[in-house]
């Protein structure tokens, strides 16, 4: 046998699963293959025709083209590798499935785009898919928000204090052109807050009772809400939370699992809204309570009193700021009696114990 | 042939041969690697993180002096990702929006999602023992599958309702029905597995697990009479039953793959394992420790210094989707993302690394002379299966 020697290897022609030992020359840029047993020539190779793989365990196959179906040799020996990578100024290439980190760069640069698709596209959309939203469907979601939201709490109730909230409500809507009627009722709960929900349903947490001195300070809450009833406000921020719960639950690969009913359940029981939105509707309220004639002295003093207290601030879905003040000392009716009493005062009076 | 290795000796056909999986190796180093690495990389580079995996098991593994190589790319494990997403998000959507129109459309949504998840489960695994196989060769010839995933998914239906119906007394030959259907798919080369085990196999390989089952409902049932009265027999009865079925699972997954590797061959070559039960506990066991010790962990520093919600100052001043954004990065995901990783560790080290080595380990072949006789065939395996498998996390079945 001509040629330079490599060394052993073991051979397996692809065919069946059988081991030959096999010795390797090099014949100029010829890898020659023969039998150890019987030293005949199996076959010959040209350089271009193979690769060297690693094969994790310190040896290299060596992979033939895959026309040639010629199988494949397993080198072992440190010696016999080292012959083969100079001898053919071979590189030994990592197996499949290595690292490739342009295509982790490329992924990681895919969850970057989604994020910001999440935060500046995804607002602008849910505001479109929402408006397009036939009203049916959000009164369908708004039934089953409400029965999720109410949960345990208890729904409040009496004659009279019902009469009080319906007439201020009514007075409030009055010739408003609101997407859905309204639908106010008081829950139970030590937390002063209210909260817009799809489909005109507003829920006043009994806490607030607290908090409100005057009918007029109430009409100031409703108003506000009202405003994110207007603007579909809890609806968006439905849609909007069901898509990051979905891109997160695909970049997790977590398809059946529950991040995304995770991430919607909790935006129902804390929903928050940008600063953008709590503007409009502050301005909406502002603008309702001015066209109503009734003063925001009382919407004033409540919001001032919830920003004296840290407390509620902290469990406050409306952050108060200076600047909300200063909207309605700057717009608002301020320092005007009301030229007629907005519910009757045993009716004001029922409402506000009406959970005790 | 020329020559064969090892060289055939006269009593050949008697001689049995271990498959070899080197336990020694330390892995524990790149396991935590490539964890870390998934998840600062958001899970993309689970991909680079199962390929590796695999490629560690099946290259540790030998037969006869000579390893296992295993041929799957991440490209491949990517598309079948997006096959799955492809299949699933719809049906996600669905179950997930449909309950917002009320109860009866809730329910059609719910029902259609499982349906779609009833029919992916047989599916998906048998097609994921389909890629495994076809992407694996030993002495430079490929393993391979040859009968239909839906030949086991309407198998697996029928024979699921009938299990079900008759409370379960059908269960062993439901379960040689599938799995004479799923092993007789095998080939090595040009040669099918011949599967020989059948329901009477089935009930006396799970007599023990039954009858200790069956002796604990008669006493619970028993007991409760004498002590409390009927009222307490369904609570009695389902304490046992549940208690039975986490205790005794490993134990029949142990019975079951002692049974199954017992069972097969692949001309005259015959397979046996000795397979320990115990294993099969330190595996099971070892990962549940894990993942309740890690949530433990992580609940532990999220009530300590964990901020429940942003504050009202960070909401204002990042605006609103962001501050939804912050919320739920706040609130749920270190959750989520500490079960994902503490998940993927355990399952990685105790159900693949851990347990495949034993059960690997634990098979002897006898009359491997038939070897010679093996030829190739040219076949290849789409990708949907095993990304289909590993978004629906339906267990890792090598064999």
């Amino acid at each position: 046998m001509s040629g330079h020697f490599i060394g052993e290897a073991f051979y397996y022609d692809g065919e069946s699963p059988v081991r030959r030992d096999v010795l390797l020359y090099q014949l100029g840029q010829l890898l020659l293959v023969t039998d150890r047993a019987t030293h005949s020539e199996l076959f010959r190779a040209t350089s271009d025709c193979f690769q060297l793989k690693n094969d994790g365990h310190g040896g290299v196959h060596v992979s033939f083209s895959e026309h040639l179906k010629r199988g494949e040799i397993s080198v072992v020996a440190e010696s016999t590798r080292q012959s083969l990578e100079r001898g053919f100024g071979k590189q030994v290439q990592s197996l499949e499935g290595n690292t490739n980190w342009s295509y982790v760069g490329l992924g990681f640069g895919a969850v970057a785009f989604t994020a910001a698709v999440l935060i500046f596209v995804l607002p602008l959309l849910a505001g479109k898919l929402v408006g397009m939203l036939p009203l049916w469907v959000e009164e369908e979601v708004a039934q089953h928000v409400e029965e999720t939201f109410k949960g345990t709490s208890v729904h409040c109730t009496s004659p009279l204090g019902d009469a009080g909230l319906n007439r201020l409500v009514a007075r409030l809507s009055h010739d408003e052109d609101l997407p859905f009627p309204l639908k106010v009722q008081v829950l139970k709960s030590p937390i002063a807050n209210a909260y817009a929900l799809p489909g005109g349903r507003i829920f006043i947490l009994s806490g607030i009772f607290e908090e409100v001195k005057n009918p007029e300070a109430l009409a100031g809450v409703l108003a506000h809400e009202m405003g994110h009833i207007k603007n579909r406000d809890s609806m968006k921020s439905i849609v909007n939370a069901a898509g990051v719960g979905i891109v997160v639950s695909v970049f997790l690969g977590d398809l059946t699992g529950g991040s995304l009913a995770a991430v919607v359940s909790q935006n129902l029981l804390n929903q928050k809204y940008s600063r953008d939105i709590e503007r409009e509707a502050d301005q909406y309220a502002i603008n309702l309570l001015n066209r109503k004639k009734i003063p925001a002295d009382g919407l004033l003093a409540f919001l001032s009193s919830m920003e004296e207290d840290t407390e509620f601030e902290l469990l406050s879905s409306h952050p108060v700021t200076q600047e909300r003040l200063a909207l309605l000392q700057d717009q608002g009716i301020i320092g005007t009696k009301s030229n007629r009493r907005l519910i009757a005062r045993a009716q004001w009076g029922a409402l506000r114990t009406i959970c005790d | 042939m020329n020559e064969f290795c090892p060289p055939t000796q006269p009593n050949g056909a008697n001689q049995t041969f271990k498959v070899e999986f080197d336990e020694d190796h330390p892995v524990v180093p790149s396991l935590l690697k490539w964890t870390g690495l998934t998840l600062l990389t958001l899970g993309i580079y689970r991909f680079w993180a199962i390929t590796k995996l695999r490629r560690f098991l099946w290259s540790n593994t030998q037969f006869l002096g000579d390893r296992l190589r295993y041929h799957g790319t991440v490209k491949e494990l990517f598309i079948g990702f997006l096959l799955a997403l492809a299949i699933l998000l719809p049906a996600y959507l669905a179950a997930t929006f449909l309950p917002l129109f009320g109860q009866f459309v809730g329910s059609i949504g719910s029902f259609g999602f499982f349906s779609v998840i009833l029919i992916l489960m047989p599916y998906v695994s048998f097609r994921r023992q389909r890629y495994l196989l076809t992407r694996t060769s030993w002495r430079g010839l490929r393993f391979g599958m040859e009968s239909k995933a839906r030949g086991y998914v309407w198998r697996w239906l029928l024979w699921s309702f009938g299990s079900i119906v008759t409370l379960g007394i059908l269960t062993p030959w439901r379960l040689a029905a599938l799995d004479r259907y799923r092993y007789e798919a095998c080939a090595f080369g040009d040669v099918r597995c011949i599967y020989v085990a059948r329901a009477t196999d089935y009930w006396s390989a799970l007599r023990l697990p039954l009858l200790v089952t069956g002796g604990l409902v008669v006493l619970a049932v028993f007991l409760s009479v004498a002590m409390v009265g009927v009222t307490l027999v369904p609570l009695a009865l389902m304490a046992v039953l549940f208690g039975c079925f986490f205790l005794f699972y490993p134990w029949v997954q142990a019975l079951l793959f002692r049974l199954r590797m017992s069972s097969m061959y692949f001309g005259a070559i015959k397979l046996k394992s000795d397979f320990s039960t115990r294993h099969q506990y330190a595996a099971t066991f070892g990962a549940l420790l894990t993942v309740a010790v890690g949530m433990g962990c992580v609940m532990a520093i999220v009530n300590t210094y964990g901020t429940p919600m942003p504050s009202p100052e960070q909401v204002e001043e990042t605006g609103g989707l962001l501050s939804l954004f912050m919320l739920s990065l706040q609130n749920v995901l270190p959750i989520v993302v500490v079960f994902y990783a503490v998940g993927m560790f355990a399952d990685m080290y105790f159900m693949q690394v851990y347990l495949l080595g034993k059960r690997f380990n634990s098979i002897h072949v006898s009359d491997v002379d038939f070897l010679v006789n093996v030829r190739s065939v040219q076949r290849q395996e789409g990708v949907a299966g095993v990304g289909l498998a590993d978004a629906l996390d339906s267990g890792f079945d090598a064999i």
